[in-house]
């Protein structure tokens, strides 16, 4: 059986609000930027795009901490934000 | 290949928490989208007008759409549709845009010409339920929910990792404890209902939240440009008006223009922008029968010329994505037999749901239920168990409001909403959440039972008459359900008469992490 775990609050926020908002900043970047047509960028972002954003918050509560969590989440939204303003 | 114990633990934890959290409102959909499947077979059941077969021939009910469409372009609405008859719904429908966007509906009689404004909605109503849209922000939810759903198909499929069969084919009723019985029960379900919600995890993803993540892909994918997001979605953006009167486009041409170019598509519907304007602008749906993706449009100019055609099965990777997974989600290839098929699955995956939150309930009930675990019970109780008393509150309504009550189709949602709230009011009254729901499942299968014997005794005909198929089928579809429900019922009292739960777990080790699961 599996040893006792505590989630606390920082780890899971990151998981429900953090992970998921991160994911959805990655694929709208990489959406702008992928050197594809567009239907296929708009069809990577539904249909690869959607079930990450889903996944995202496996990733949030698989992290060592809650700390690492949100440094992990602000390491993905903000390249991934500036990306979006820049481009 | 298994997952380490940490692994394991935190997507259990996840698992249970996001299930419990989303339970309601994915058994809702889920439940709901069984009648969403049978929105346009429902038509002859909810207006007693639609139960003759089709009295004109296509040329008869294009004369008479004619003269309507040539009425309506006076007032030039920006927006107007109409269908020809078919089998399910032998009047002409008419579709105008209300204040605020809404729609209105009318029916008129292919030969007489005579109308009557819409007065039931249960197809339409219980379809637009199963997307939760006439709650508000309640697409956004469901759109939420989808992910939910994902994420626990995701979690679900990694907690089972080696051990898939073995969970498929694990089943032990006679073992005589709840918790082992809802355990089992939820895994084999999930693991039968694995593709079906991981299918209805991303097409309800992607088709509920398109509204609101719409803006943000268009600025980032598209540049800021909305026109040409609808060229990919293949639904081009309508010019507007220009403001120069013009009589109504000839339907019949547009008609033969659009089965000459599609023979194996049907087309029964016209949805005309910008009615009694130069710019006037036709499109016509069809459906090629037997695709998976079946969807095709003809879009002509208000001379008859071809502005725009789509093929079945979209013309870039995007549309002929969206276009086959919109096919998989409404079953738009299936025939009655398979849409029934489609209901039962729909059923079956609500049952996987539901099983979810009883086994939450049920190994929470084994150290002292605690305040949240007694919300949910009674949420359990009266948001799942009051559902079919809701659906059968408005199918029993559909048959006893008086056919000219002013606002009837408002009524009918009423009756729903009330049933449905009422039934979670009276869980949260009574002391024990089974009981309740037990209650809740015996009054809504005695009505489902009632309801075609009330129709019948109404209208003055034999019940279960096989000369008339879709009324046949949808009184097979709600006294199967009826039974349905009553053996719920009655399931949930056996259970109850259990031992308690305590006292046989204290007996039983657990052998292994799935069945501690």
């Amino acid at each position: 059986m599996a040893a006792p775990h505590v989630h606390g609050l920082a780890r899971i926020s990151a998981a429900i609000v953090g992970a998921p908002v991160a994911m959805m900043l990655v694929m709208l970047a990489a959406g702008a930027t992928l050197p594809l047509p567009a239907d296929a960028r708009l069809f990577a972002f539904s249909f690869l795009g959607l079930p990450a954003v889903a996944a995202a918050p496996c990733l949030a509560l698989l992290a060592r901490s809650g700390r690492a969590a949100w440094i992990g989440t602000a390491a993905v939204c903000i390249p991934s934000a500036a990306i979006l303003v820049l481009v | 290949m298994k997952l380490s114990p940490r692994s394991y633990a935190i997507f259990w934890d996840a698992h249970a928490w996001a299930g419990a959290v989303a339970s309601i409102i994915l058994f809702a959909v889920f439940f709901l989208g069984a009648f969403a499947l049978f929105a346009e077979e429902l038509a002859p059941w909810q207006e007693q007008a639609f139960r003759a077969p089709v009295a004109a021939t296509d040329d008869e009910a294009l004369a008479v759409a004619q003269r309507v469409a040539e009425r309506e372009a006076i007032a030039r609405p920006g927006w107007f549709g109409i269908s020809l008859p078919t089998d399910e719904e032998p009047w002409l429908r008419i579709w105008r845009l209300g204040d605020g966007g809404s729609l209105a509906y009318s029916f008129v009689d292919p030969r007489s010409g005579e109308s009557f404004e819409q007065r039931s909605d249960l197809g339409d109503f219980l379809n637009q339920m199963h997307f939760l849209e006439p709650i508000p922000y309640g697409q956004l939810v469901a759109g939420l929910a989808s992910l939910v759903l994902l994420f626990l198909a995701g979690t679900g499929l990694l907690l089972q990792l080696g051990s898939v069969v073995k969970e498929l084919l694990q089943f032990r009723p006679h073992v005589g404890r709840r918790r082992v019985f809802w355990s089992d029960a939820h895994k084999v379900v999930g693991v039968i209902s694995l593709p079906f919600f991981l299918l209805f995890g991303l097409s309800g993803a992607i088709l509920c939240l398109d509204p609101s993540l719409r803006p943000a892909v268009v600025a980032s994918l598209f540049d800021g440009d909305d026109a040409a997001m609808s060229d990919v979605t293949e639904w081009p953006r309508i010019p507007g008006p220009t403001g120069v009167d013009a009589p109504a486009p000839d339907l019949r041409a547009a008609y033969r223009i659009a089965t000459e170019r599609y023979p194996n598509a049907l087309h029964r519907w016209f949805f005309i922008a910008n009615l009694g304007d130069e710019n006037t602008v036709i499109d016509l749906p069809g459906e090629q029968d037997g695709r998976i993706a079946p969807f095709t449009n003809v879009r002509l100019a208000r001379d008859g010329s071809l502005l725009w055609a789509r093929d079945a099965g979209g013309d870039n990777l995007y549309a002929g994505a969206a276009a086959t997974l919109y096919g998989l989600h409404f079953a738009s290839f299936a025939k009655l037999g398979g849409k029934a098929v489609y209901a039962l699955l729909a059923m079956l995956a609500s049952f996987g749901i539901l099983s979810g939150n009883l086994l939450w309930i049920e190994r929470r009930r084994i150290k002292r239920l605690g305040r949240f675990d007694r919300i949910l019970a009674k949420l359990t109780s009266g948001g799942c168990a009051g559902l079919p008393l809701a659906v059968a509150a408005i199918f029993l309504a559909n048959q006893l409001l008086p056919l000219g009550a002013d606002g009837r189709v408002g009524l009918e949602k009423l009756v729903f909403f009330a049933a449905w709230g009422g039934a979670l009011a009276y869980a949260f009254a009574r002391g024990k959440a089974a009981e309740s729901a037990r209650h809740l499942l015996f009054a809504a299968g005695a009505l489902f039972l009632v309801v075609p014997l009330l129709d019948a005794l109404r209208t003055g005909r034999l019940p279960f008459d096989p000369r008339a198929p879709w009324l046949l089928a949808t009184e097979g579809g709600l006294v199967l359900l009826g039974c349905l429900v009553l053996a719920c019922a009655v399931a949930i009292a056996r259970l109850e008469r259990q031992a308690p739960v305590r006292a046989n777990l204290q007996k039983v080790a657990a052998p292994d992490r799935a069945a501690a699961a």
